[in-house]
């Protein structure tokens, strides 16, 4: 019963995000969805990857999300047609991937297994390595996302002083100050 | 049916919407929604493969590497929408496709 609850939120929360109109709140579904991902996670067993899920996916998945639909803006969103044929196709998807899956599901002994530790940083060092390199990609594209909200600001500064040298006014530039010179309003 | 199996079939069903979003979504955000809902029905087959099999911990460590990947490709994907968006001005992709810039 328990089980059937989690599921059932997961699967409506998926359902919504997809086909929610607006961005914000696609993105607000796709949160429940990583939430109820992390709890049936957590009650299998896995408590590990249910903790990361929790605060990546939740967390970081979810903040980056707001920062760039603030970047372009909600009316960006668009309305999501109703597709029969990307049902259908979606049904197909699921009954193939059943068919290929139920016959694996072949009840294996238990055996020992060493801890997640273990086998993270011992039994698969290449996937560790793969990982940091993996890491280190995105936080340059982190730093990519960030130089989009801090350009913009770059750009008006560089062509107020442009416009300011154009008079060899070296002086008056060395007192500049980003106030000072804001778009009047007349000028707008 | 065990828990196990009844979350996986779970998995299969997110793997199947996620799927139907990308087929049908033309925003690039609400498209990497959709990929992110793929991911996480593969991220929990991991788990529970690893259950079934019991070997939940190298399941584990398996899906801490699909997070470790979802996350980057997210982090590219927004970088990357946000981008075409200031060059283009639009975020569908058909749209986007079509225009010169």
């Amino acid at each position: 019963m328990n089980y059937v609850l989690l599921v059932a939120g997961m699967l409506i929360c998926a359902l919504l995000a997809v086909r929610s109109v607006r961005l914000l709140s696609a993105t607000l579904w796709l949160a429940g969805v990583s939430v109820f991902t992390a709890i049936v996670l957590y009650q299998l067993g896995a408590h590990v990857i249910a903790v990361i899920e929790l605060s990546l996916s939740v967390g970081l998945i979810t903040i980056l999300l707001v920062v760039a639909i603030s970047m372009v803006g909600e009316e960006s969103s668009d309305q999501p047609v109703s597709n029969r044929l990307g049902w259908l196709l979606a049904l197909v998807a699921i009954f193939i991937i059943l068919g290929l899956t139920v016959p694996l599901l072949q009840s294996s002994p238990v055996i020992p297994e060493a801890s997640v530790a273990t086998i993270f940083w011992q039994q698969r060092q290449a996937d560790v390595v793969a990982q940091i390199a993996i890491i280190f990609v995105g936080v340059l594209g982190l730093l990519g996302l960030l130089v989009e909200v801090l350009l913009p600001r770059t750009n008006y500064l560089r062509n107020t002083f442009k416009q300011e040298t154009k008079g060899n006014d070296m002086q008056r530039l060395s007192t500049l100050s980003y106030k000072e010179h804001e778009p009047d309003k007349e000028q707008v | 049916m065990t828990p196990l199996h009844f979350v996986l079939a779970t998995s299969i069903i997110l793997l199947g919407i996620g799927f139907y979003g990308l087929l049908v979504i033309r925003n690039m955000l609400k498209i990497l929604i959709a990929i992110q809902i793929m991911v996480k029905g593969a991220m929990i087959a991991f788990v529970v493969a690893g259950g079934l099999n019991g070997q939940i911990n190298l399941g584990q460590s398996l899906a801490f590497a699909v997070i470790a990947v979802d996350t980057v490709v997210a982090i590219f994907g927004l970088t990357l929408a946000v981008k075409i968006q200031q060059h283009f001005g639009t975020l569908n992709v058909d749209e986007a496709m079509h225009l010169e810039g």
